[in-house]
């Protein structure tokens, strides 16, 4: 294994990993940086589908409610706030956030809102917290059961080896799409239990991969030097042969988490995943169905992200492939 | 051959087995009862127990399965609630339809993919090259809806090129049959080619990595060494043999397959499986349910037992293995 992987891969995949990890970080803040809270729905009549680069004046009413105005002028008693051409005036008593010119607070949307009027900017940032949260933290899942259960097949005899290759065709062939949308019917489903259900659902491939890559590397002299020198198995497996398959299981890892945010997204899209109102990019995306061409900013922002960090998984994960695998880069490059 | 095809039979029996019994449990050991079938608050008790009764949940979780297999095993798949009929009929209805779509979305998929990825291997490292290299994984990456919204919305809506109303358009059953068949090609048109376009980007990459991998065996060099043409090596030659792990691919992807045409079915209103399935479930019909799942896992393990046979059929290395 090369010392620093990182280091020796194509500048390509340096800056597809350089932008996905600025925007890990970006969405990580997503709770401080986020200009609105991603639910707020002033006032969902005047504020509905407005386009990018929107700034409209926030006019703030008794009981928590708010009016959103194109201009607030000081008009004689009062403020004369104007939407959609029509001019209407307020009482001083009735708006709380007055100041000499108009009212204090304004609304800037700079990708423009949804159908209720929410900050699609504000959305998108804590959907992408949601998405890239649920993509890592399940394949995570899945390595932690896919190395487990593939050391135990690998180690643990032919006899448990036969039982636990058969479990694991038997959940490749399951129908996942129609059983994660049962499943997430079912239960209450919340961002936890859907990483739990598809890092579930995640894990064979992970597990065939290790098992294999441990089957060989059992035989490796290396391992049997070891065995000869007394080391305990549990040693032998950790700080022997794992590090040997890391290679193959992080290139593996990181192309899975692209299709696991493929998932999460067609599943939320479906309505089955991530909850409305809590954004995620799948249910933006089904926000936005319908008004495609009137209302473009809804669903393209969110598409263009996924379809950008999917593409960046990929070409991060055929990077270091190509890298860390001689054979296969020999072959890509003639 | 014979024992090849006895061993996959074998297994694949086993393994439907497994996807019956891991459907069941699934769905029944989830808390609270099935798709909160009772969630009504204007059911009365007696209204509750009644339904319980009917559909075995007052009894043991152990008998409703064993009675559950034995009734699929007879054909009786359960009674749908919201279609009040027999599911497996409505299932039977439903199935041709995507096997339709499906049939037709694998074939654009396979065509396009590869013939792509056979231009790409052929200009290997030049500017095609990495054109399709990015287009396919621009396809890979993009998801299935994204594509399928924006068809819908400009070549169903806008320009009304293809339509989306379901399979057939309205009346159409009264119309000569050359008209009916031309009328369902051409709602099959989009939904089939959102599918097939959105899937091919791998089958690029399968086969354009496959054929470079073949290029360097021995037997490519001896082809050419008796004065084939490019063409004629790549083609005859190369191809062939680089083809056959896409029939073991289609195998392995097919639950992926299943839920893209899910995904399109919902969005087009296909009246196949996948379409159903979300209704079921929208609906709390839970026979439907539980239907839908089992007979989606069924497919999977004849597809895979297919894809399995077929490549056993055309590669002797295969079927000698085991």
């Amino acid at each position: 294994m090369p010392s620093d992987p990182l280091t020796r891969v194509s500048p390509l995949t340096r800056v597809g990993l350089l932008l996905l990890a600025l925007l890990m970080a970006v969405s990580l803040a997503a709770p401080w940086i986020a200009p609105y809270d991603p639910l707020e729905q002033i006032d969902a009549a005047a504020g509905k589908h407005q386009p990018p680069l929107t700034v409209m004046a926030a006019v703030q009413l008794e009981h928590g409610r708010w009016r959103l105005a194109d201009r607030v002028e000081r008009g004689p008693d009062g403020v004369i706030i104007e939407r959609l051409g029509q001019r209407q005036s307020l009482a001083a008593s009735e708006v709380l956030n007055l100041d000499e010119d108009g009212v204090r607070d304004r609304r800037i949307f700079l990708l423009g809102t949804d159908k209720f009027g929410r900050d699609v900017l504000s959305r998108l940032l804590h959907a992408s917290r949601v998405s890239l949260m649920i993509g890592i933290l399940s394949v995570a899942m899945a390595i932690a059961i896919g190395v487990a259960v593939g050391a135990l097949a690998a180690l643990g005899g032919s006899l448990l080896d036969g039982l636990l290759m058969r479990l694991v065709d038997g959940i490749l062939t399951l129908p996942w799409i129609f059983l994660l949308m049962t499943l997430t019917a079912l239960f209450a489903v919340d961002v936890w239990m859907l990483i739990v259900f598809l890092g579930m659902t995640a894990w064979p491939p992970i597990c065939r991969l290790v098992r294999a890559e441990l089957l060989s590397l059992r035989e490796r002299d290396f391992v049997l030097a070891a065995r000869g020198l007394g080391l305990g198995e549990v040693r032998i497996f950790f700080r022997h042969m794992l590090p040997h398959a890391l290679t193959p299981l992080v290139v593996a890892a990181t192309l899975r988490i692209g299709t696991l945010i493929l998932i999460e997204a067609s599943l939320s899209f479906l309505g089955f995943g991530v909850q409305s109102p809590q954004p995620s990019w799948g249910n933006m995306i089904a926000d936005g169905q319908g008004v495609l061409l009137t209302a473009w900013w809804v669903a393209a922002f969110p598409s263009a992200l996924l379809v950008f960090v999917v593409v960046a998984v990929n070409l991060v994960g055929d990077g270091l492939r190509d890298r860390l695998d001689p054979t296969l880069q020999q072959m890509t490059r003639e | 051959m014979l024992r090849f095809v006895l061993r996959r039979l074998g297994s694949s029996v086993l393994l439907l087995f497994f996807v019956l019994t891991a459907t069941f449990f699934l769905i029944h050991l989830a808390p609270g009862e099935p798709l909160r079938l009772f969630d009504n608050p204007r059911m009365s008790e007696d209204k509750r127990d009644e339904l319980r009764q009917l559909y075995g949940l007052d009894r043991p979780v152990a008998e409703q399965y064993l009675d559950w297999l034995a009734a699929v095993l007879r054909g009786d798949w359960g009674y749908s609630l919201s279609f009040e009929r027999p599911t497996f009929d409505i299932l039977m209805e439903r199935l041709p339809n995507t096997a339709l779509l499906v049939l037709a979305a694998v074939t654009i998929e396979h065509v396009l993919g590869v013939l792509l990825g056979l231009l790409a291997a052929m200009r290997a490292g030049t500017f095609i090259d990495r054109q399709i290299r990015i287009v396919s994984l621009l396809l890979f990456s993009v998801p299935i809806f994204c594509l399928a919204l924006l068809a819908i919305e400009l070549l169903a809506v806008r320009w009304a090129i293809f339509p989306i109303n379901q399979m057939r358009s309205d009346g159409a059953d009264q119309w000569p049959p050359l008209a009916q068949l031309i009328d369902l090609l051409h709602h099959l048109a989009l939904p089939s080619l959102v599918l097939g376009i959105a899937r091919c980007g791998a089958v690029v990459r399968f086969v354009r990595n496959g054929l470079l991998e073949v290029l360097r065996q021995d037997y490519i060099r001896t082809a050419y060494a008796k004065g084939l043409t490019t063409g004629r090596v790549l083609c005859v030659h190369a191809l062939r043999n680089s083809l056959i792990p896409l029939v073991q691919r289609f195998g392995v992807a097919l639950p992926i397959l299943l839920s893209g045409s899910l995904i399109v079915e919902v969005l087009f209103s296909w009246p196949g499986l996948g379409q159903t399935s979300v209704q079921a479930i929208q609906q709390r019909d839970y026979p439907m349910v539980l239907a839908t799942t089992a007979l989606s896992g069924c497919m999977v393990v004849v597809g895979n037992l297919l894809a399995d046979l077929l490549q056993a059929w055309l590669d002797p290395r295969v079927r000698d293995a085991i």
